[in-house]
């Protein structure tokens, strides 16, 4: 079993981005038995959570972030398996896309990454996507749907994403986000919140489903 | 393919830039894992690449401050309406690294990270590419000056001025369409997306400002 030495260990290597420490600790852990499912609780989201602090602070930069969610990423590889055998539940189902039209996918990614490392489960639609997409993630259980526009000429689409879920009777969130996105915005249109980074756009998604103020 | 001289020069300027550049000062782990990263992205620029590299001159007509470019963009732009008089010469240079983000999300086996970087490092290769481009373009006319000319839309909302996607899809129509590799969506995005099209004025020495 990991030592409270090892899960500290574990919490740095994340922040550090020491993609190896992570396998090698979170491989010990699901060898010997640990439980996973609160070691992702309880030390390695709330390492992410920092990472995300860090950033948002301005005392790392987004390769940063990179590094250490790709070290994340790493254990969460390991875990997943393990916890998909049992009936452990995400924190919730987000998918995410850039709307009809958009091809860039940098800012989605980032956010990807960091939902993944706050816990949810996420499915990524990629770019370009289509009313209808966002409409049939909802049906296959998604909760919050995520939409990303890099420019003006993109960010009217987010209006017609809105439009059709609620035409199509999805309860889904929304929560918006993307270089030309502003909070001013996401109310004129109606979205549930607006993220306005990738560590934002994590507060938002819980913001949006009442998990945090 | 590309010349590594070109992805090493991208690479060098990323490394520069105070993102990567603090990161990477700061050493241990997180500078290691971040040199993988572009060590990656390096590979992955360079294997896919199918760089084009495509300039044709273009027409320009003034009248007064205003312009008209290939009959079909109109620009009001006092300087470059007297710089055309002076016998400046208009061209429209396109350069492509030819290959798209799903590709390149393949290639790193949709590693977010790789791909975040290698995202970076493309644009900085892409205008490492460009501007190879624009001196050799230049080359053979010493004492000439080439200067891009912005072919911008209306402020949208008071927020920053973007080039105008039909003013780009005009001047892109104006490559032949058999050898350009490039096109543009309503949204104003190039597919592939690793493209930059410009338009230069080529300036003689008499009719430097």
């Amino acid at each position: 079993m990991l030592t409270e030495e090892d899960k500290d260990d574990l919490f740095a290597a994340i922040c550090d981005g020491d993609r190896e420490t992570v396998v090698s600790l979170v491989t010990r852990a699901r060898d010997e038995g640990e439980d996973l499912a609160r070691l992702v609780k309880d030390t390695m989201i709330p390492a992410m959570a920092e990472v995300g602090e860090l950033f948002s602070a301005g005392e790392i930069f987004v390769p940063e972030m990179l590094v250490a969610a790709r070290a994340m990423q790493g254990g969460i590889d390991i875990i997943e398996p393990v916890l998909a055998a049992t009936d452990h539940e995400p924190l919730a189902r987000v998918c995410i896309g850039s709307v009809k039209g958009d091809l860039h996918d940098i800012g989605k990614n980032l956010v990807v990454m960091m939902l993944k490392g706050a816990g949810f489960e996420v499915e990524d639609l990629g770019v370009d996507v289509s009313n209808e997409a966002f409409a049939a993630a909802c049906d296959r259980g998604n909760s919050v749907v995520c939409l990303s526009a890099l420019l003006t000429t993109t960010r009217p689409q987010m209006v017609k994403v809105i439009a059709h879920l609620k035409a199509s009777g999805k309860s889904a969130k929304v929560v918006i986000g993307g270089a030309v996105v502003t909070q001013d915005f996401a109310d004129i249109i109606g979205a549930d919140a607006f993220g306005e980074d990738a560590p934002g756009a994590v507060r938002a998604v819980k913001r949006a489903l009442g998990l945090a103020n | 393919m590309l010349g590594a001289s070109l992805v090493n020069q991208a690479r060098a300027r990323i490394e520069r830039q105070a993102r990567y550049a603090t990161a990477l000062s700061r050493g241990g782990a997180r500078a290691s894992a971040l040199r993988a990263l572009l060590d990656r992205a390096c590979q992955c620029v360079t294997a896919l690449s199918r760089p084009q590299d495509l300039r044709i001159p273009v027409e320009a007509e003034t009248d007064g401050d205003d312009i008209l470019i290939a009959r079909s963009v109109e620009l009001r732009n006092p300087t470059l309406a007297r710089d055309l008089r002076r016998a400046g010469r208009l061209s429209a240079g396109l350069c492509s690294l030819g290959y798209d983000q799903d590709a390149a999300f393949d290639w790193a086996e949709r590693d977010y990270a790789v791909h975040h970087v290698q995202t970076d490092l493309a644009r900085e290769t892409l205008f490492a590419f460009a501007r190879a481009s624009d001196r050799a373009f230049r080359a053979p006319h010493p004492g000439w000056r080439l200067i891009r000319v912005p072919v911008q839309a209306e402020a949208a909302c008071g927020e920053r001025r973007l080039w105008d996607p039909a003013a780009v899809q005009a001047l892109l129509a104006q490559f032949p369409t058999h050898s350009c590799p490039v096109s543009l969506t309503d949204t104003g995005f190039f597919r592939p997306l690793h493209t930059v099209l410009r338009l230069n004025l080529l300036l003689p020495p008499q009719g430097r400002r």
